[in-house]
């Protein structure tokens, strides 16, 4: 289908609440301070609805607004892309509505929100590599400003330069692999493309040397988004920018933002001939890295942002492990898994960042403002249950304890990696990933503890009051949606497996089914 | 030899040069110029490409460049609010 | 074709390019790079994009230098340029690896580029306006943010130019006191608690 109105619909709402956001936020907010919270939730729910509206429909949908060149086409993975985003964004404003972590600046909060889901959902729905980038430069300028939001502390303005310089400098790079491409494979004199269909075709029929600087290409791709993908050893803003950003930006940058960099990454990569160039094996190499290496790195932290900062790390491995398993041996079941854990990934990180948002904000008036230590912070579970048990279930979620939303990614892509037909490295690949996940544990299950431990007679901790239910409501939330994909994996798949039918199509992976010659 | 050619040496180069000055500037200015420079290198890239998709996609380019380029001031502002310099070592408040 | 006057203006953008990465005075590094952008410009030009040369031209050399010398008016620049051993040490391999990469790019794509068409303006203005009209709308929903975005990080203490005042008490009141807290530490490095 062709010019489809309601292609734009997602998109459109939210480009409508940027500006409208920031125009009404004032009189809003003076005539109730928790009514731009509820606005945004409201956006948020129409987007999603419109979402749904379009997946009922034949796709895929090719849109332009005005004229010939498709830029975007609405797909199966744009569809899983937005509804995992949008619901990112509307868990997020749900905790807005009670939570000041906007105050003073919420006219520029929310439209920075609304900003960020959009351009994740334009990643979803980019069929051109330069429009992809553009989406992908609207997320991150959104999220430059999100992450010092608290300008008036020095460590949150730090963490802000730290992050903007490593991905600005990521995102040239990747735009500058984009224009390698363009250069080389872009098309005849009459008229470069960078659609993704086209450049499919022109890439599989370039042989060498044409194909040095589209190789080249690939690499800068990779090492461009992969800045904001917290590839390792490009991860290094992750921990300073998640905890030192306002609970509500970092739910949505480890629940979003950073796994839409995948994605952007995965588009990219998926035009590549890939019975030619190893991108799988490539992404399996970095994904391996990622995983152990960020494993490693939180099991030494004592912050509790922080440790959820570095926790992070491994979830992008896992899920770069499956897309590098299903692009090289072709086993569908792989992206399965990374796409379903993207989804889980929204509530997992999402709920445990906003769950330890209320703990913070619970804790704002006291002596104790501020501090994230484990040990500051015991006891906390008898005082706060809903947050303590939204942590916790988001925690042995992240570990990937059955039946909890956790577990079906990994198990999907343990699955994809046994299947390879040479049994030694298929069990190999499948350890990895198992072990990984038990070394999780090792810094997971120390923060349960902490927060059941018994609390200090007459501490801060033991007067500390229980959260307001505007409050708990998003956690609560969050908190059912990891039990119910744990249990009932159907309901995420059925937006998921379409997408990963859609994908396998455009990467032409079908035929491959563990028959690599390496 | 063919002046694209050339042209795509020079986009290389600017990118490299551009890099280099934005990892070992010590000053946060400096660290933007380096950035601006790659933009230049890739901005480059695409016109000397010669195609005629290219000089829509520079535009759009040179815009989103200047909006980066102005968020990057925004934020050295707010670093030398907070720090009253903008040497780069001296952001050192968070540590591992 | 390219004359004497694209290698000119191409050799321009290298070499302020290089000045303006190594000067050490703040105010002459801008400089080279406001020259080195209207080099560029100007070899777009030649080439035969006078629209994309415009826009350069405009914003790169007019807007970014005004911005830059905007915020070196603003705050501190005098810093000198060392650089530690161990860095340079790290820079130099990454800079080896780069350009050997690009060297070989650069070998292997001897000649086979084409060379940029002449163009008017109905072609560029299809191209923009049907061809990326998806991008036009999404840029300008980035100018937007970056602007709101930019202000937020520059609120405190700093007068709004067309809001109403009273929306910035809050945040003045905060946010100095938190600024002030900030700064007036920082003349000892602290450890943060980890």
């Amino acid at each position: 289908m062709k010019g489809l109105a309601l292609a734009l619909a997602p998109l459109g709402t939210l480009f409508v609440g940027v500006l409208f956001a920031h125009v009404v936020d004032e009189p809003l907010r003076r005539r109730e301070p928790s009514l731009p919270g509820i606005v945004a939730s409201l956006f948020f729910a129409i987007t999603l609805l419109f979402t749904w509206q379009l997946s009922t429909r034949e796709l895929p949908i090719d849109y332009q607004l005005v004229g010939s060149n498709v830029e975007l086409v609405i797909t199966e993975l744009g569809i899983f892309v937005a509804v995992a985003a949008t619901l990112a964004g509307l868990l997020v404003s749900i905790y807005t509505i009670a939570s000041d972590e906007h105050a003073g600046g919420s006219e520029v909060y929310f439209p920075l929100v609304f900003a960020l889901v959009a351009g994740v959902i334009g990643i979803g729905f980019a069929n051109d590599l330069f429009t992809l980038y553009v989406f992908f430069e609207l997320m991150a300028v959104a999220t430059y400003a999100l992450v010092p939001f608290d300008v008036g502390r020095a460590e949150a303005v730090e963490a802000g330069f730290k992050y903007l310089v490593m991905n600005a400098v990521g995102a040239v790079l990747a735009i500058f692999g984009i224009s390698l491409i363009f250069t080389t494979a872009g098309g005849t004199d009459a008229g470069a493309t960078l659609a993704l269909g086209e450049l499919q075709t022109q890439l599989a029929g370039m042989t060498e040397p044409e194909i040095y600087p589209v190789y080249a290409g690939l690499l800068f791709i990779t090492i461009g988004f992969g800045v904001k993908s917290a590839l390792v050893p490009l991860h290094t803003w992750v921990p300073d920018a998640y905890s030192e950003a306002p609970s509500g930006i970092s739910a949505l940058l480890a629940g979003i933002a950073t796994p839409a960099a995948v994605i952007a990454m995965i588009k990219c990569l998926a035009v590549f001939p890939l019975d030619t160039v190893p991108v799988g094996l490539m992404l399996m190499v970095f994904a391996v890295v990622t995983m152990t290496v960020g494993n490693l790195l939180a099991l030494q932290q004592s912050d509790v942002k922080r440790l959820l900062a570095y926790s992070s790390i491994p979830h992008i491995g896992y899920v770069l492990f499956g897309f590098g398993i299903g692009f090289h041996y072709g086993f569908d079941i792989a992206f399965d898994g990374a796409l379903f854990h993207i989804l889980a990934n929204v509530f997992m990180k999402g709920g445990a960042f906003l769950a330890v948002g209320v703990v913070l904000y619970q804790l704002r008036n006291t002596e104790l403002a501020g501090v994230r230590d484990l040990e500051s912070l015991e006891g906390i579970a008898y005082r706060m249950p809903v947050a303590a048990v939204t942590l916790s279930v988001a925690v042995l979620a992240l570990a990937g304890v059955p039946p909890l939303a956790g577990f079906w990614g990994k198990l999907f892509i343990v699955l994809g990696a046994a299947r390879v037909s040479d049994v030694g490295v298929g069990a190999l690949l499948a350890l990895i990933v198992i072990g990984n996940s038990f070394l999780s544990l090792g810094y997971y299950l120390p923060l349960i503890k902490h927060m059941v431990a018994r609390p200090d007679e007459g501490g801060v901790i033991e007067s500390v009051q229980r959260a307001p239910t505007m409050l708990a409501l998003p956690l609560a939330l969050a908190t059912l949606a990891m039990i119910l994909l744990g249990i009932l994996p159907a309901l995420g798949l059925e937006i998921v497996h379409p997408a990963v039918n859609y994908l396998v199509e455009l990467a032409g992976t079908a035929g491959f089914l563990g028959v690599m010659p390496w | 030899m063919n002046p694209s050619t050339i042209a795509f040496g020079v986009a290389l180069v600017l990118v490299a040069v551009g890099l280099i000055g934005a990892m070992t500037g010590r000053n946060v200015v400096k660290t933007i110029i380096g950035i601006e420079l790659m933009s230049k290198g890739v901005l480059l890239n695409f016109v000397a490409g010669g195609y005629s998709g290219g000089e829509a996609i520079v535009v759009l380019l040179v815009l989103i460049d200047a909006i980066v380029v102005a968020v990057m001031m925004g934020m050295t502002v707010a670093v030398y609010r907070q720090y009253g310099t903008l040497d780069v070592e001296r952001l050192g408040r968070l540590t591992w | 074709m390219v004359t004497l006057a694209g290698w000119a203006s191409l050799g321009g953008v290298v070499i302020f390019a290089a000045l303006a990465v190594i000067l050490s005075d703040m105010l002459k590094s801008i400089l080279s790079l406001t020259i080195a952008s209207v080099s560029l410009a100007a070899y777009f030009y030649l080439l035969g994009a006078p629209y994309a040369a415009v826009f350069e031209a405009i914003v790169a050399a007019g807007l970014i230098t005004v911005l830059f010398l905007f915020m070196v008016s603003l705050t501190d620049t005098s810093v000198v340029e060392r650089l530690e051993s161990r860095k340079a040490t790290l820079v130099g391999v990454f800079a080896l690896a780069f350009i050997a990469v690009a060297g070989f790019l650069w070998l292997s794509y001897f000649g086979e580029l084409g060379v940029a068409a002449q163009s008017n303006f109905g072609d560029f203005g299809e191209a923009l306006w049907t061809g990326r009209s998806i991008d036009v709308l999404a840029v300008t929903i980035l100018i937007f943010v970056g602007v709101i975005g930019s202000m937020r990080l520059t609120t405190a203490g700093m007068e709004a130019l067309d809001e109403e005042p009273e929306t910035w008490e809050e945040p003045s009141a905060e946010s100095e006191a938190g600024g002030s807290a900030g700064t007036s530490s920082d003349d000892e490095p602290q450890e943060e608690v980890a």
